[in-house]
């Protein structure tokens, strides 16, 4: 991959840094919205090659934001990978319902997660439903 | 004119016979005399004879007629004495008011019917019914209009059955059951009404209704506050959920931090790092994992105790799933210096359970072993047969006091405070494998020497596989 650009929809400055340093570390380009509004703007105005999506997010939560992402015909086939803290039975489900491709829990390991984004990157790859 | 009859009738049943027997005598007796061969004053002197003994026999004969009427006269209004005296018993003594009715006035009643309405016999002859009723009934009809209408149907041949109200001379009411009946009596058509108070048994009718509404009302009650109790109790649940949610959330989201800038730094990532700074991170890294699993541990223990934790049944491949754990665990049997043995009996085949759960198990069960164990082995034995699954872990590690065995699955309870410091766990470990074996159907025993080592064994069962 060759400088892809990620956009980071995450509300944490801390995660949202981590993130964005592995990444970068790694030869991404990636840009950082604070909410939902802001992600679907610069999603719209960027059309990145993937999104990576905060679950709880003030106001408008990534389950939504998910939906409003695919909605957009010009982002409804990039790749979405939902980042989460949530844990709970049926998360999982729920995200990739709204519309994700992925689902990543956090706290990511920062070993594997570079490998694991770029997983998602190529076109088509879904996560195994299982 | 029946009395008048019935007189004829006696004449008649007298006369008649009497007719007969002396006709037949006068028709006979010449012709009889007539046939034997008697001289001329002979037949004179016969014929007073004759004479006389018709008088004597016609005189007897009407003396036994007479008797015999006299005697049936005295015996029918004997009887009829008896029947009237019977009869009447009956009516005064009913325990009904029986009233006797002739063009919508009273015409005869009972004793019980003048007790009933407080009257005397005067005062209650002669009077009609709506006069011994208030205005008008319970259903707002006026009482003279209603009454006349059931005794005009009543006299049409439809026998009338209700309820009336009435009222006493002295002005107190009374509830009661009526029936007018039709009758002819000595060729006069009269109604027959017999009245019965119900004012007691309407008394406990309504105390039943009563009672009964006061037990639906503290049956309704009582549902309101189950219903109450049953919201509160649910809404304490989605309270826990919520708090657990938040709870996995906020707990993760700052380890999210520590993990992930440890592993930067740790890789080099944000710079080279001298050989302190590398061990110092690596304890960092450590203790944060450690933090993560014991996060782990206290969410699934408390998902598992709200009922949230599901297992979903599916059929996996068995033999796969020890192969994954024994691949999982065996770094850190290496890394001790322990030997690591799969042992299965025979082809496991598909099972039918749920292998996310059944790993965790596993992986818990071994973790333990290896955790324990500072010498020697540990065995992953595993068999089945058409409807069980059993697999143990075995090791020859420190062992369980006897003493322990009982809290051995309880949360919280690391056997020994001093092993902890030993053995860094969270406590939780057996207890979730325990809860988890119990929502997959099966159980888990565990043997032990102290000094020598641990078997857990867990047995599920494999039944409702599709075949």
């Amino acid at each position: 991959m060759t400088n892809p650009v990620i956009l980071i929809i995450e509300d944490n400055e801390q995660n949202r840094y981590l993130t964005t340093f592995l990444l970068e570390k790694n030869g991404c380009t990636v840009f950082c919205a604070v909410d939902g509004p802001q992600g679907i703007e610069m999603a719209k105005r960027l059309q990145p090659q993937m999104i990576l999506l905060d679950i709880q997010l003030p106001s408008m939560d990534g389950y939504m934001v998910a939906k409003a992402l695919r909605a957009t015909p010009s982002l409804a086939h990039t790749p979405l990978v939902a980042v989460t803290s949530y844990a709970m039975p049926g998360d999982r489900e729920k995200a990739l319902e709204a519309g994700c491709d992925g689902y990543i829990e956090k706290p990511i390991n920062p070993s594997t997660f570079v490998s694991e984004v770029a997983g998602y990157l190529s076109p088509n790859t879904k996560e195994d439903n299982a | 004119m029946t009395a008048n009859g019935s007189i004829v009738r006696s004449i008649l049943r007298i006369i008649l016979p009497y007719v007969f027997v002396a006709g037949l005598w006068i028709l006979l007796s010449d012709w009889l005399l007539g046939l034997l061969p008697l001289d001329p004053q002979t037949l004179t002197q016969w014929s007073i004879y004759k004479g006389w003994a018709f008088v004597l026999v016609t005189a007897t004969l009407l003396a036994i007629l007479l008797h015999a009427e006299i005697h049936r006269r005295l015996w029918s209004q004997e009887a009829l004495h008896e029947s009237e005296v019977k009869y009447r018993t009956l009516f005064e003594t009913a325990n009904d008011a029986i009233i006797l009715l002739n063009d919508n006035r009273f015409v005869d009643c009972n004793a019980r019917a003048l007790a009933l309405f407080g009257c005397s016999r005067e005062q209650f002859l002669g009077t009609s019914p709506h006069m011994h009723s208030p205005p008008s009934q319970p259903d707002g009809q006026p009482s003279e209009v209603k009454a006349i209408d059931k005794i005009n149907q009543a006299l049409n041949g439809n026998a009338q059955f209700f309820e009336w109200l009435h009222c006493r001379r002295d002005g107190t009411f009374f509830t009661a059951e009526v029936s007018l009946n039709r009758l002819k009596l000595n060729g006069d058509i009269l109604l027959q009404s017999i009245i019965r108070d119900i004012t007691e048994r309407k008394h406990a009718e309504s105390a039943i209704r009563d009672l009964n509404t006061r037990l639906e009302q503290r049956v309704a009650e009582r549902t309101a506050q189950l219903a109450v109790a049953k919201e509160r109790a649910e809404a304490a649940d989605r309270v826990k959920s919520a708090f657990l949610a938040t709870m996995s959330h906020e707990l993760r989201t700052p380890l999210n931090s520590i993990i992930g800038f440890t592993g930067i730094l740790l890789q080099g990532l944000a710079g080279p790092l001298n050989d302190e700074q590398h061990r110092q991170l690596e304890m960092v890294r450590e203790s944060s994992r450690h933090l993560l699993a014991l996060i782990n541990d206290v969410l699934d223990i408390s998902k598992i105790e709200a009922g949230q934790l599901k297992v979903n049944k599916s059929p996996f491949d068995m033999e796969a799933s020890l192969r994954k754990v024994i691949a999982i665990i065996k770094p850190l049997a290496e890394k001790k210096g322990l030997s690591l043995h799969l042992d299965i009996a025979s082809p496991l085949g598909t099972v039918w359970s749920d292998a996310k759960r059944v790993e965790q198990i596993l992986l818990n069960l071994l973790n333990n072993a290896v955790k324990f164990t500072d010498h020697g082995s540990i065995t992953l034995a595993a068999e089945s047969n058409a409807s069980m699954l059993k697999f143990s872990v075995a090791d020859t590690g420190i062992g369980i006091k006897q003493d322990d065995m009982a809290s051995l699955f309880q949360p919280f309870r690391q056997l020994d405070t001093s092993l902890a410091r030993l053995h860094e766990g969270t406590g939780l470990g057996l207890a979730i494998c325990r809860r988890l074996t119990e929502l997959l159907g099966g159980e888990i025993t565990v043997t032990s020497t102290w000094g020598e080592g641990s078997r857990f064994t867990v047995t599920l069962p494999t039944e409702g596989s599709p075949s």
